[in-house]
């Protein structure tokens, strides 16, 4: 779920449209065999896409083989998408912490070799050495590439690892170039064998697509072998903190989070909406001095950020609420943690109800306009279902932020943020990052 | 078309101004005004791009300030973003705003009020802001180069204010008044009820626009080939070719442009992007290697050559047709393009771009 928070005041490169399917009805079957099939029709579509998802990702992995579900995923891509290709179809995938996915789209009378296609490619891909070392190196140079440039989705990444250490959350979702190095065939086929089972698949159809063939299409050609997945273990928050301190970069990238919501708690859009109180700001946009945000006026008079970005990212059984931001004006760090955590202390005590008001219908914006083609919808479906069991509407969504209040704010900030502990990654020049007591101490104020 | 359609429905009564409403269900819309001002038809250098970063600022009837405010709590978001066509002006938003929105967007068109303190204070950084994020990708340096020598004027007009040609307030003024008429701007709306829409648009400062000509083009431009050009750098170079296209030629280029990055062709692992992009009356196909200077001079080499030799696309008409109905789904104005046809590709006249470490990259004549 980390995509859906990735969004920052900057004008938007590509312009977006409205894209109605989101409101569209949802079909679902379930076959015998365990797996879920789940489409949404759009009849005015000139395409069709039919993605296969697992419920296995870096928490289905452990530390011995962590990265099997990435190079899983890349091995398999890697492999056949010139075959889909010559078909005319488009495939991709994307492996995230709770789930792998496998997206085949082409023209809607291409349905039924998109299916014949994920069948003999992903549900029965046969792994051989070969194959393997081709892609482990890759892959493995891939991921050292990603930390040594992508410094934000660095920290964000230590953040997981820190706030929950010891559970299956912690493990970086692509793996480390150590790690990867080191999986052998034996581990992805043990990989695809536990996890790529029928209990564990949702195979969702979007487009030009009509339900009962899709059912009918996925019951003759595709065969998942049946079984059950084996269960990951709870996730539980702690608060700590890491610093990959590097002088040499040009700035400071750091995470900061408190517990947050899971994916079927009751609070999940009382922190959505808490997160987009806050929302996400950059400096140098001329809209970040007009945003109806009380962090922006000290942040601008001052600079202490150059870009921030508050997320309420949520798991099965556990969730972080909190920010990420890049500081070039590193003497200020601390001042910037200050009035950030001095501004969440507000959510328990006196956050305004226009406030709220502007936050819930910012969200709901977001939400539509994140379905913006057709594979974020697919992508949509697929996760929560896989993840979460069911998948809500924009209707439902839409009604459940309604009912967000400025009661249920602070009944949930003071329960998990008011002198609640907090998680810290940072990298890049953070000697101003204050140390870890002094931030914990700004969780909640001597006064009320 | 990911919206489900109800209806399309265009109109020009009682205005000149094109409009588009499309319906669809939903919670949201968007509304889009297309003004042909793109940095092709900029009468200075920049001044397209300096007119983008002056929309949604003060106006006569509401600051930025309260712009921002409202829209808010209204659940939209504007932006402003221009290409070598046209500015384009947009507003996404929860369905019941619409009469606000095209009342705002309106008002920006016909009230801005260009304030003198604007332009240095918050237009400038905002630009300069651009031009620094954009220039720190090679790429989108030896594309300025590469649209430079394909077309010189025009389209070969840099996208973005660099500062070069000094551009005063009164140019930023005199261009606006010239391009936000009636004849010159298209309003393209999704999720949207077609006669409220024509309604609103009647009520609002859009309806008073001045009349004026449009600027689009009507021709095609001319091209110029075999042109070279080799800029010294720091970081990572590129050598990159490109070859103007006119819009008989788009389906062709369409398709090479998805075949070529796709696993379809053996030249995709030396390729490090390549891209077709369309305009009015004419198009611009870029192939880039980029990387270490000796790897991407044999590279290079080894790309133009199979291009030269010629090289057959229909296997990759279906591949191409795929990605062209997804891009459209996703698109503001769906391009009307049919693969199906397309045969073969053999490249003649190009135009070539070396970027970064030049003594180790290859002349155009040695490819």
């Amino acid at each position: 779920m980390l995509s859906a928070i990735r969004s920052s005041v900057t004008k938007s490169a590509v312009l977006k449209r409205t894209f109605a399917t989101s409101s569209g009805k949802t079909q679902y079957t379930s076959l015998q065999n365990g797996v879920t099939i789940a489409t949404e029709s759009n009849p005015a579509a000139t395409s069709a896409s039919i993605g296969l998802y697992y419920g296995a990702g870096s928490t289905a992995e452990n530390a011995w083989n962590n990265g099997a579900s990435n190079l899983l995923n890349k091995a398999v891509v890697g492999e056949n998408t010139a075959e889909a290709a010559k078909k005319g179809l488009v495939f991709s995938a994307n492996t995230e912490r709770e789930y792998s996915s496998y997206l085949v789209q082409g023209s809607s009378s291409s349905l039924s070799d998109a299916v014949e296609f994920l069948n003999s490619k992903v549900a029965s891909f046969e792994l051989n050495d070969a194959t393997v070392s081709k892609y482990r190196e890759s892959l493995a140079q891939e991921v050292a590439t990603f930390e040594e440039t992508q410094f934000g989705e660095k920290a964000l990444e230590h953040l997981h690892n820190t706030a929950f250490q010891n559970t299956p959350l912690a493990l970086p979702k692509r793996g480390t170039s150590e790690t990867i190095s080191d999986l052998i065939t034996s581990d992805l086929a043990k990989f695809h064998k536990d996890n790529y089972v029928s209990s564990n698949a949702v195979v969702v159809a979007t487009g030009n697509v009509d339900h009962a063939a899709i059912v009918d299409l996925v019951e003759k050609k595709l065969s998942i072998p049946s079984g059950i997945a084996p269960k990951v273990a709870a996730p539980k928050f702690l608060g700590s903190e890491v610093r990959l301190r590097d002088d040499t970069l040009p700035g400071a990238w750091i995470a900061l989070a408190q517990k947050g919501a899971a994916v079927n708690s009751p609070d999940f859009y009382v922190a959505k909406v808490a997160a987009e109180i806050f929302g996400s700001y950059n400096y140098h946009e001329p809209i970040a001095k007009n945003l109806g945000v009380k962090l922006n006026g000290v942040v601008n008079e001052n600079h202490l950020a150059d870009t921030y970005s508050h997320f309420s990212l949520s798991y099965k059984g556990a969730g972080l609420f909190g920010a990420q931001f890049f500081i070039t004006n590193i003497g200020q760090i601390d001042d910037f943690v200050h009035f950030l955590l001095k501004e969440w202390n507000r959510l328990s005590i006196s956050i305004t109800d226009t406030e709220i008001a502007r936050g819930k219908q910012l969200l709901k914006n977001k939400l539509a306009f994140a379905l913006d083609s057709q594979a974020a919808v697919n992508q949509s479906i697929g996760s929560q279902i896989v993840v979460s069991g069911r998948r809500a509407s924009l209707e439902e969504a839409f009604a459940k932020i309604d009912k967000v209040d400025s009661a249920a704010i602070k009944a949930w900030a003071q329960a998990n943020l008011w002198d609640q502990d907090i998680a810290v990654a940072g990298t890049g020049q953070i000697e101003d990052l204050l140390d870890y007591n002094r931030m914990r101490n700004d969780t909640s104020m001597m006064r009320w | 078309m990911l919206s489900r359609r109800l209806a399309s429905i265009q109109s020009t009564r009682g205005y000149a101004t094109k409009v588009t409403a499309t319906a669809a269900e939903g919670r949201v819309s968007t509304l889009t005004v297309k003004v042909n001002a793109g940095s092709r038809y900029a009468t200075k250098d920049g001044v397209s791009h300096l007119l983008s970063r002056f929309n949604f600022q003060n106006t006569r009837s509401r600051s930025a300030l309260r712009l921002t405010r409202e829209s808010e709590l209204l659940g939209g978001v504007f932006s402003s973003t221009v290409d070598r066509d046209a500015i384009y002006l947009s507003a996404n938003f929860l369905k019941e705003g619409l009469p606000y929105y095209v009342n705002a967007i309106a008002d920006v068109l016909y009230k801005t009020s260009f304030k003198p303190h604007e332009l240095p204070e918050i237009v400038l950084p905002a630009a300069k802001y651009d031009l620094t994020t954009a220039l720190a990708s090679p790429y989108f340096k030896a594309s300025e180069l590469l649209y430079s020598a394909s077309f010189r004027n025009g389209l070969g007009n840099p996208l973005y204010y660099d500062g070069v040609e000094k551009v005063t307030l009164d140019d930023i003024k005199a261009f606006a008044d010239k391009v936000y008429v009636k004849d010159n701007v298209e309003i393209i709306a999704k999720g949207v009820d077609a006669k409220a829409l024509n309604g609103f648009v009647q009520d609002s400062a859009l309806s008073q626009l001045p009349a004026g000509a449009s600027l689009a083009a009507t021709s095609t431009p001319k091209f110029y080939e075999g042109v070279e050009v080799r800029e010294r750098a720091v970081g990572e170079s590129i050598s990159a070719i490109a070859v103007p296209v006119k819009p008989a030629d788009f389906a062709t280029y369409e398709v090479l442009a998805a075949y070529l990055t796709s696993p379809l062709s053996e030249l995709s692992q030396s390729i490090s992007s390549a891209s077709f992009e369309k305009y009015s009356q004419a198009g611009l196909f870029s192939l880039y290697v980029k990387g270490e200077a000796s790897a991407v001079a044999s590279s290079i080499k080894k790309v133009v050559s199979a291009l030269k030799g010629g090289v057959n696309l229909s296997s990759a008409t279906g591949y191409a047709a795929t990605k062209l109905a997804l891009a459209n789904e996703s698109a503001v104005i769906a391009s009307e393009i049919d693969v199906a046809n397309v045969k073969d590709f053999k490249l003649g006249k190009f135009n070539y771009v070396a970027l970064g470490d030049v003594h180790n990259l290859p002349y155009a004549d040695e490819l």
